[in-house]
């Protein structure tokens, strides 16, 4: 019996569905969706220095350095990275190595895992968290910009591809 | 190739390898290279913007300097969103891809200050610090990164 449109109608647009999800889910374009989720981490970090302790919470201004620490920096000023806060504040950033270091460290099976490409950079994170200072989660809004951004260049290369 | 000195829209050649299926990856590690290579506060050429100079491309003004924290090196980044505003566009010509700034925005207002040295006034080359641009050994090195990725991922997106 033959297929009635409809059903052939269906097909296509199953058939399409799944070159589309190929598309989104291959290795290289999850890539992609790490390093825009890491990028949002480093400008929100270094940039507005700001922190969020929880996934999907808020960002809020990262816990301020002592004073000591504060002078010792000011008189260091020329032997650290040129974008360290100044004053009491904090953006997680003196030599820039741990925030440069965010990396995909593993990408399995549909799954990505961010993380630091080297162990001292790791424990520097894990000293800072429990100082305070939490900045490995993305807050409810940058997952928002971060998947539409994702959103808007899935779209554009199946727009070239086609 | 053309040096780009004036617009906030460039199409970049690419190699004739590439297929339309990849020219969207291309164009987005073509973005990756511009933001990364300003961010650190290099020119087209991998060179510092000169001369080092706070009246000329080289170095912030002094004013800009004291709110930013240092006079040199040029990065580009304050907030961060110009460069991050850097798109791509569909371009179905074989060969090349199209990158730049929405037209009418604000962060293409703010590119063409700095590709034009205009910052609001008059243009002034002296002043300019034109980062939209890639030099082809880079392209043809971010393409062959590309394909040997592609062929060890198994990758047909």
């Amino acid at each position: 019996m033959a297929k009635s449109s409809f059903v052939k109608d269906l097909e296509k647009i199953k058939k399409k569905a799944d070159r589309l999800l190929k598309k989104t889910t291959d290795p290289i374009r999850m890539k992609r969706l790490g390093k825009l989720t890491i990028e949002q981490i480093r400008k929100r970090t270094r940039l507005q220095g700001k922190g969020v302790d929880k996934a999907m919470g808020t960002a809020k201004p990262l816990k301020k350095v002592s004073q000591k620490y504060a002078d010792w920096r000011k008189k260091n000023k020329k032997k650290i990275h040129r974008k360290a806060a100044r004053g009491v504040d904090s953006n997680l950033t003196l030599t820039g190595q741990m925030i440069d270091s965010l990396d995909i460290v593993r990408y399995h099976d549909g799954n990505l895992l961010i993380g630091h490409s080297n162990k001292l950079a790791e424990d520097k994170t894990k000293w800072q968290k429990i100082m305070g200072r939490t900045y490995m989660y993305i807050s409810r809004s940058e997952f928002k910009a971060v998947m539409k951004k994702f959103d808007d260049i899935i779209r554009k290369i199946v727009a070239q591809s086609r | 190739m053309y040096r780009n000195k004036d617009k906030t829209k460039i199409n970049v050649p690419i190699p004739a390898y590439i297929t339309p299926r990849d020219k969207g990856e291309i164009a987005l590690r073509i973005i990756d290279f511009i933001r990364e290579r300003t961010r650190e506060g290099f020119n087209v050429y991998g060179r510092r913007w000169s001369p080092v100079n706070p009246k000329q491309a080289g170095a912030y003004t002094k004013e800009y300097a004291e709110i930013k924290g240092y006079s040199s090196p040029v990065d580009l980044e304050d907030t961060g969103d110009m460069l991050d505003a850097i798109t791509f566009f569909v371009n179905r010509k074989k060969g090349e891809v199209t990158i730049g700034y929405k037209q009418g925005t604000k962060q293409e207002r703010k590119a063409e200050g700095n590709i034009l040295g205009s910052y609001g006034s008059a243009p002034n080359p002296r002043k300019s610090r034109p980062f939209l641009d890639i030099l082809k050994k880079d392209v043809d090195k971010i393409c062959q990164d590309y394909i040997k990725e592609v062929e060890e991922e198994g990758a047909d997106g």
